[in-house]
This record gives C-alpha cells, structure tokens and sequence, in this order.
C-alpha cells in the first residue's frame, strides 16, 4: 500500500513529466483510451487488410466499384463487431456471467447501415 | 479474422450447389464457438440457402447473416437456461465440497442439463425445502438482472434478423415486385377498356 507521503511525491513527480519521448511511447499513448475501437473507421482498423478482397467479389457479382466500396465497409464493420460480440460472448462465459455492456449499441449500428445499404441497391 | 482461401471441399460444394463463394468463409470468421457442433451449423445453413434460393455473392452473405442471428438467438436462450440450471445447482449445495466423487451441485446440475432430475437430485432439492418448480422460480428470480440482459441481447438479434430479411427481400425480389405490378397495371387496364374507360392516364402514370 502507498503511503499518503509517496502518493504525494509520484503526483507532484507526474506533473512535472513531459509525456512519451520516443516514437514508439507516443505510439503507445495514443491507444491509451482506446477501449474496444469499433468507434474508430474501418479503413484505420486491421479489418481494412480485407476491404480489397470483399469489394472484388462483390464486383464479380455485378455492382458497381462505389456500391461495392460502401457495401464492403459495411460488411466488414458489421462482421468486426459480431467478432467482438463473440469474443465477449466467450470471456464472458468463461466467468459464468453475462454482462454485455455496451457492445449490443454498436451491433445494432452497424446492423443498421448494412441493412441501409443492402436496401439501397440497384437490383 | 485471417484470409484464408476456399477449401476444395467449399469449392466444390459451391460449383456444385450453384452457390456463390461465401463471403464469410473469405473473411476466415469461425462462426461456431467452443462446445457447438460445425457440422450441425453447415447443415442448417445449407437447407437456409437452398429455401431462401440464394445465389449471388450478396445473397448468399445475407443468408448467412440470417442463419448466424437464429444461431445466436439459440445461443442465448441455452445460455439463459444454463444460467438458471447452475443457479438451482448452488442453491441445493452452496459449498460444491465433496470427499468422495462429484458433489451434490455438480451432480445437481449435470441431470438437469441432460433434462433427466433423478431421485437423488429430487432430494437434494427436496432437503433445501423445494420442489423443482419453485427452486427455479427462485433461482430466476435471484438471475433477474443477468436474464434480462439475455433478453435484451435476443431482441436485438430479432430486430437484426427482420432487418436482414426486408433487406433480402427488398434487394433482390425488387425485380420480381415490379413485374407483378407491371402486370397487374395490364391487367387493370384491361378490365378499364372492357367497361370502356380509357386507360390513357394510367399508361402515362405507368411511363413516368
């Protein structure tokens, strides 16, 4: 347990500290709040690695390149959060409770804009 | 959420089925977790696709997205029943503390997941002043908050899945809607012309 004394100290200390230095420690600061990411784009996330793929074959089905662009990001945005809908599920029920927080907002968003999506095309 | 390419097997079930490449299977996402049966899950997808007629790339997509939706719903709700069945089993034997062989809640809990309550779980319930009955209405009521939030995660799948169903609809028997109302226009038309009113503005409300 800190003593009040040393709390004092580190406090005093931390406000005297400049941040992260090198490139990698500002990297590292930058995703400090970052708590789950399905708030940030999907271009900026790792799911962005598949866009390509998912916009070729949606291409060899017949839309065209910006209905394919849109669709994909819906896609893959939707399939990211049923991915962390399902990590969660899993650590969740490793616990042996159920709590879903706040996850349940963003599927439901996502689910959304795919819907939007699928609805607006030209058949 | 690796890529991973089309199996042989995936290959040829698709060129065979007429099937369109499977979107999800391009995007390596394992849609059965640990303790569900993969094949049980092609199985019922497979008979989806085939009454839902999916063929296109998309199509095929949505179909899966539908099946995944019924998929977790089904999720859900055995997960709520295993809440209440692990509940009743630490209300009959709080500590789980057994000397020799399995204690009274793991054992508890094991014939109710298998729907099979022998005498000795009777019993046990029995001796915590119980019936069945009214040791699950208690176990219920003390898992109120996490059932809830079970409940809460199959509307959401629901409003998803009607969703994804208006969308399959709207997107791709969008053709089919307008020549039956293209038909039902000539057919209107005709019925105007045999009571000899002139069908004019209705041909140029049909152009426009």
């Amino acid at each position: 347990m800190t003593s009040a004394k040393r709390h004092a100290a580190n406090q005093r200390n931390a406000q005297r500290s400049s941040g992260p230095r090198t490139d990698e420690g500002k990297r590292r600061a930058s995703v400090n709040a970052m708590q789950h990411g399905l708030t940030t784009s999907v271009e900026s996330s790792p799911w962005a690695l598949l866009l390509q793929s998912v916009e070729v074959l949606l291409q060899s089905d017949g839309l065209e390149k910006s209905q394919a662009s849109d669709l994909a990001l819906c896609i893959l945005n939707y399939e990211r959060n049923v991915q962390y809908q399902r990590d969660h599920y899993l650590g969740l029920r490793r616990d042996g409770q159920y709590k879903p927080g706040h996850a349940g907002r963003y599927l439901r968003r996502a689910a959304n804009q795919l819907i939007k999506q699928c609805r607006g095309l030209k058949s | 959420m690796s890529q991973q390419p089309l199996s042989d097997t995936d290959q040829s079930r698709s060129i065979e089925g007429g099937f369109a490449p499977s979107l999800t299977k391009v995007l390596g996402v394992v849609p059965v977790l640990p303790g569900e049966t993969a094949d049980i899950y092609q199985t019922s997808l497979d008979t989806l696709i085939e009454e839902l007629g999916a063929r296109s790339v998309l199509q095929v997509y949505l179909a899966e997205k539908i099946h995944e939706c019924l998929w977790w719903m089904r999720r859900y709700e055995e997960q709520k029943r295993a809440t209440v069945i692990a509940r009743i089993a630490y209300l009959t034997d709080p500590s789980g503390f057994s000397l020799r062989g399995p204690s009274t809640q793991s054992h508890v809990r094991n014939t109710l997941l298998a729907n099979n309550a022998d005498s000795k779980t009777v019993q046990a319930v029995k001796d915590e002043g119980h019936t069945i009955e009214s040791i699950r209405q208690k176990a219920m009521d003390e898992k109120q908050g996490e059932l809830l939030q079970l409940d809460q995660q199959i509307a959401l799948q629901t409003k998803i899945l009607v969703g994804l169903q208006a969308s399959y609809e709207v997107a791709f028997n969008r053709k089919m809607n307008v020549e039956r109302l293209q038909l039902q226009n000539a057919l209107l038309r005709r019925d105007l012309q045999a009571i000899e009113v002139v069908a004019e503005d209705l041909s140029r409300h049909d152009k426009r």
